[in-house]
């Protein structure tokens, strides 16, 4: 009687603790399931978190293309990078945030300047190249050294592209790679009868996204070396700012010559649209907004955009003259003028 | 004394086995009410993830103000980016709809509150995400934080969620409750 006892005490003992092992992992189960929801929710907070910290630092400075280094935050980790995406104007943060094994991503893409600079040359009329002009979408840093993967188009243009002589074209595709200019230029790499949001820039202002009149106010503020003139024989070298030369209809600059390191942002505009910037010489780092260029013989490092609605001239260059795309002159040409609000193009998590 | 000895043995060994019965019934009951507990809360974390994953991709690449086509209190139809192939990389933009069938659909449960929950991608046939919701509510408020009808308008969602075993145990359905407010970053 004793041992029947024993034994069915203890298979029951046995018994129960088989159930408490069942109500200890449903129980484990449970938290296991708040916990892992309430991490998820942890690593996309601190994703989240490093994203707006790099989004801060594109504010601060569109040009922004580093990383915010990984740092511990509220029990977890968060880190971003941010790069440039090739053929556009845009910038793409890659944020990450981890807490206990939980792992969140984001990717944002920010419109970091105006979209009508997104190559050498940005054009509403025909763009003919003869001799042996270069015109290079490759991404050219303040030493004149390509930056790898992260440049722009040759040509963008409303209209017709005509190739002649032994002019060349390079850039960067939408793929990142990059093209050595070559007269037989990947075709990736220019945007024929391409079509503008909103149709081609009206004026200079509107190139640069800016409210109407802003180029020439700031011009004559003389901030930054800026001139503002109707006679460009008056102009001091180097130029620097903002450089606006408004011409009367019909009006040439003709031999105009940059010297000592010219940068900024140059304005040759007529009422009717159609002032030429005619046998440029010299050098200048920047931003050309023209109505129209005839027979580049210098180098542009930077962009060049012409808005007439006619082309005004033979052909945009046909001597040994260079337009070459750089990010840092756009950037820096852009520095001081007020910028429009970055524009927060997708969010992706 | 052999008679005493025994008879006291005997109530003892009885009081224990009866001790023990009551406590295995008792841990028995508890386990399953807490594995009906956790399916429910599991249910409703697995549905909880997977809207939340949608609504943040709500308006990917759309035009402002068209990201969201319908939307009711029980039911949402909107433009997102699609992953496809879980690499988390877009592969696309379609419409994602979110509904919520009447009680009738999930007939064949013994809970009578239940309902089917409907996701669709694109033109692709309705799928059934979950079994045992009770109430998917919507509510949509604009920028200022004020409730709007106006698709176009809407910046945050607020989501209540509801879930419910679809089998009672000892008469009564475990619940799991979520709410949260969502506001896509592309609205």
């Amino acid at each position: 009687m004793g041992k029947a006892c024993i034994i069915m005490v203890l298979g029951l003992a046995i018994s129960l603790s088989f159930l408490m092992m069942g109500a200890h992992e449903r129980s484990n189960d449970a938290v296991s399931n708040s916990s892992g929801s309430f991490s998820m929710s942890n690593a996309g907070n601190l994703a989240h978190s490093a994203a707006n910290a790099a989004l801060y630092n594109i504010t601060s400075d569109p040009s922004w293309t580093s990383a915010v280094d990984t740092r511990s935050l509220s029990g977890g980790t968060c880190s971003a990078s941010c790069e440039r995406v090739p053929a556009s104007v845009n910038s793409r943060i890659t944020a990450t945030g981890t807490y206990f094994q939980r792992t969140h991503n984001v990717e944002v893409l920010v419109q970091t300047r105006s979209p009508n600079l997104r190559s050498a040359i940005t054009a509403n009329p025909p763009v003919k190249t003869l001799g042996t002009l270069t015109v290079d979408g490759r991404d050219y840093d303040e030493n004149g050294n390509v930056i790898p993967g992260q440049g722009g188009l040759a040509i963008e243009c409303s209209d017709a592209i005509i190739r002649g002589g032994s002019s060349v074209y390079g850039g960067t595709d939408e793929n990142g790679d990059d093209f050595t200019p070559s007269e037989s230029y990947d075709a990736s790499i220019v945007s024929e009868n391409a079509t503008f949001d909103g149709g081609f820039p009206a004026s200079p202002d509107a190139v640069l996204g800016l409210p109407e009149g802003t180029l020439k106010t700031y011009a004559m503020t003389g901030a930054d070396g800026s001139q503002y003139t109707t006679d460009p024989t008056t102009l001091m070298m180097p130029l620097s700012g903002v450089t606006y030369v408004e011409l009367p209809d019909g009006g040439i600059w003709n031999d105009g010559n940059f010297t000592g390191g010219s940068k900024g942002i140059l304005v040759v505009h007529s009422p009717a649209k159609d002032a030429i910037l005619k046998n440029f010489y010299g050098s200048f780092c920047g931003i050309i907004i023209a109505d129209n260029v005839d027979k580049i013989h210098g180098t542009i490092i930077g962009n060049l955009t012409v808005i007439g609605p006619t082309a005004g001239g033979n052909c945009i260059g046909n001597g040994e003259g260079k337009v070459l795309y750089s990010t840092h002159f756009i950037f820096d040409a852009l520095g001081d003028l007020p910028q429009p609000d970055l524009e927060i193009l997708s969010w992706w998590e | 004394m052999a008679i005493a000895d025994l008879i006291g043995t005997t109530i003892v060994a009885g009081i224990l086995i009866l001790m023990t019965i009551a406590l295995t019934a008792s841990v028995s009951e508890s386990t399953t009410q807490q594995m009906l507990d956790v399916t429910t809360q599991q249910a409703l974390t697995t549905i909880k993830s997977m809207i939340e994953y949608d609504f943040r991709k709500m308006g990917f690449e759309a035009a402002p103000g068209t990201a969201i086509t319908s939307m009711g209190t029980d039911n949402i139809t909107f433009w997102a980016g699609i992953d496809t192939n879980n690499d988390n990389v877009v592969d696309g933009v379609n419409t994602i709809t979110y509904q919520q069938s009447d009680t009738s659909q999930a007939s064949s449960t013994p809970n009578p509150d239940d309902r089917i929950l409907y996701r669709t991608v694109g033109a692709a046939a309705p799928v059934a995400v979950a079994l045992g919701v009770t109430n998917f509510a919507l509510e949509y408020y604009d920028a200022s934080g004020n409730v709007t009808a106006s698709p176009a308008d809407v910046k945050t969602i607020m989501v209540n969620l509801t879930a419910q075993s679809t089998i009672p145990y000892d008469g009564t359905y475990s619940e799991a409750a979520w709410e949260k407010r969502i506001s896509p970053r592309n609205l």
